[in-house]
């Protein structure tokens, strides 16, 4: 019964911190300058890993589809299966795995270590509101650079299963690309840009929370670090789930032709 | 009574001298399966006076402190400052009156991705102002910063990182950037805790010249005896979560009130004031 109602009332606070870093966002956003650090450290700095990981996603992708499809005579959807997967499920959900460990992380060891030292009380002691200077600059940031990336990361994925389809396995370049304007559609752009948004907010929201909540020193800053990114990684999977159904009920109401 | 909607303003009108600044009327507060930490605690504090709060570790001077300056909310009771219940304030309203605090954290809780000049300039960046709340040029802050610092004896020091600095010098920054907003109530937490006596006895110089200086109303919670007997004016001792006894310096030594007596018989307290205290016998001499 503890453990529950400690669960029950974490999540309370969650969602109150969560309405109120909406409403500061809103109502009274932070400086410029605090946003554009953030976007800066979110999004720029995030490139190369997020590269890495569409190119080479992509790249592994069309190996598999081309040599389990050849035999078949299904070579030729190559181009359109890796396209289809990265800007749907693997580009949205990989670069938000990508972020947590990069920059939710970094979020909630830096929110903690503040914590534990006093310096988030002593901003309240100066009358700035810890939520507004030091949340809602990362919510901010984090909402528009999570679906940026996540398109870069596709792109770049279906860009490295062009490299493997065409020059390792001599695919002809336009069969890569020629089935993708029949097949890939506004609802598949939409659907990859829900969720890298719902997956940054929660990244956001989860690591600011736990790095707030940081008890017991510098053990309890790794603990606190550690356990934000468990909880993202769970939080992304079964919000995963959720808006995949929800996006496909979604289009049979708005996007069928 | 007071009331919610008063002014805002806490400075102190030459009249309101002598009345009481902070007044704590019956707090209550416990946290998560635990047994309470303030147990029906009541002070005041006059206008312009220092209020020393002694105690052993652990028995919630801290807690109070954070009360007072509204980072928790308590269970039962209220605080009020300079006539506001400020316990019933919203979070927004409490920030208005939170820009006329300052807190000197034990732990100096310098913002550690900033330089010292940086973290002395920063209410001035968020606030402008003090007085007029308008912003400030560049050239200006800097000016204001450089004489801040060279008040607390850092003067060249405002391109360092805190984590450069000693812990001496991690607390007169810490000073410095409340110097430099002139508040009006003036909170220490352990101000001199885990430094060297002579380290110790300069910080106490500094929070002297800074109580003359800005006629602030202060509580500093400490349990070094000696330091608390330099920048004092009145005494209490808080235990179990109450205020034991409260009294003006000379009279709170002298007191026969015998959890006083055991707390000082155990303290190392300067020759100078275990004069005033023989006869009584306390006071490890």
């Amino acid at each position: 019964m503890g453990k529950l109602r400690q669960f029950l009332e974490s999540l309370g606070d969650y969602i109150t911190m969560v309405a109120q870093v909406f409403w500061i966002s809103l109502r009274t956003p932070p400086s410029w300058r605090l946003i554009r650090e953030e976007l800066y450290e979110v999004g720029v700095l995030s490139l190369p890993v997020v590269s890495i990981t569409g190119l080479s996603t992509g790249m592994v992708l069309a190996a598999q589809a081309f040599f389990q499809l050849s035999d078949k005579g299904l070579a030729g959807t190559t181009g359109l299966m890796v396209t289809k997967s990265m800007l749907v499920e693997l580009g949205p959900i990989l670069t938000a795995f990508m972020i947590t460990g990069r920059v939710g992380a970094a979020i909630c060891a830096e929110l903690g270590t503040m914590k534990v030292t006093e310096q988030i009380d002593a901003l309240s002691s100066m009358a700035v509101h810890p939520l507004r200077y030091l949340v809602a600059p990362r919510f901010i940031a984090m909402a528009i650079m999570v679906p940026i990336l996540t398109v870069f990361s596709s792109a770049m994925g279906v860009l490295g299963g062009f490299i493997v389809a065409v020059d390792l396995y001599g695919m002809a370049p336009h069969t890569y690309f020629e089935p993708l304007p029949s097949y890939i559609n506004w609802f598949d752009l939409f659907s990859g840009f829900v969720k890298s948004f719902i997956f940054g907010l929660l990244i956001v929201t989860i690591s600011c929370y736990r790095g707030l909540m940081t008890r017991g020193g510098a053990a309890g800053v790794g603990r606190a670090t550690t356990n934000s990114v468990v909880i993202c990684y769970s939080a992304i999977l079964v919000a995963n789930f959720l808006l995949t159904i929800g996006l496909n009920a979604s289009y049979w109401i708005f996007f069928k032709p | 009574m007071p009331a919610t909607g008063s002014s805002l303003n806490l400075k102190p009108k030459a009249e309101e001298k002598g009345k009481d600044a902070i007044i704590v009327h019956n707090l209550w507060k416990s946290y998560l399966g635990q047994p309470p930490v303030l147990k029906g605690l009541s002070l005041s504090v006059p206008q312009g006076k220092t209020l020393i709060i002694l105690g052993k570790s652990g028995v919630g001077k801290s807690v109070t402190l954070r009360q007072i300056l509204g980072l928790e909310k308590p269970d039962e009771g209220h605080i009020e400052v300079d006539g506001i219940r400020i316990t019933d304030l919203t979070r927004n309203k409490l920030y208005e009156i939170m820009s006329q605090f300052g807190m000197l954290f034990q732990s100096s809780a310098l913002f550690d991705s900033m330089t010292v000049g940086e973290n002395v300039a920063f209410y001035l960046h968020q606030h402008g102002d003090p007085k007029t709340k308008e912003r400030i040029p560049e050239s200006e802050v800097q000016m204001r910063v450089e004489r801040a610092l060279s008040k607390v004896g850092l003067s060249g020091y405002n391109k360092k990182m805190p984590s450069e600095l000693s812990g001496g010098q991690k607390r007169r920054a810490a000073l410095a950037r409340l110097i430099i907003y002139e508040p009006k109530i003036l909170l220490y937490d352990e101000p001199t805790t885990g430094l060297d006596p002579i380290t110790a006895m300069q910080i106490n110089e500094l929070i002297k010249k800074t109580q003359e200086e800005l006629q602030a109303t202060a509580i500093v919670v400490t349990h070094d005896i000696n330091s608390a007997l330099e920048i004092g004016d009145l005494f209490a001792l808080h235990h179990d979560g109450k205020i034991e006894h409260m009294d003006e310096k000379m009279e709170f030594i002298r007191s026969d009130n015998p959890l006083i007596r055991d707390f000082l018989s155990n303290a190392m307290i300067d020759e100078k004031y275990t004069l005033s205290m023989k006869g009584k016998g306390k006071g490890r001499e």
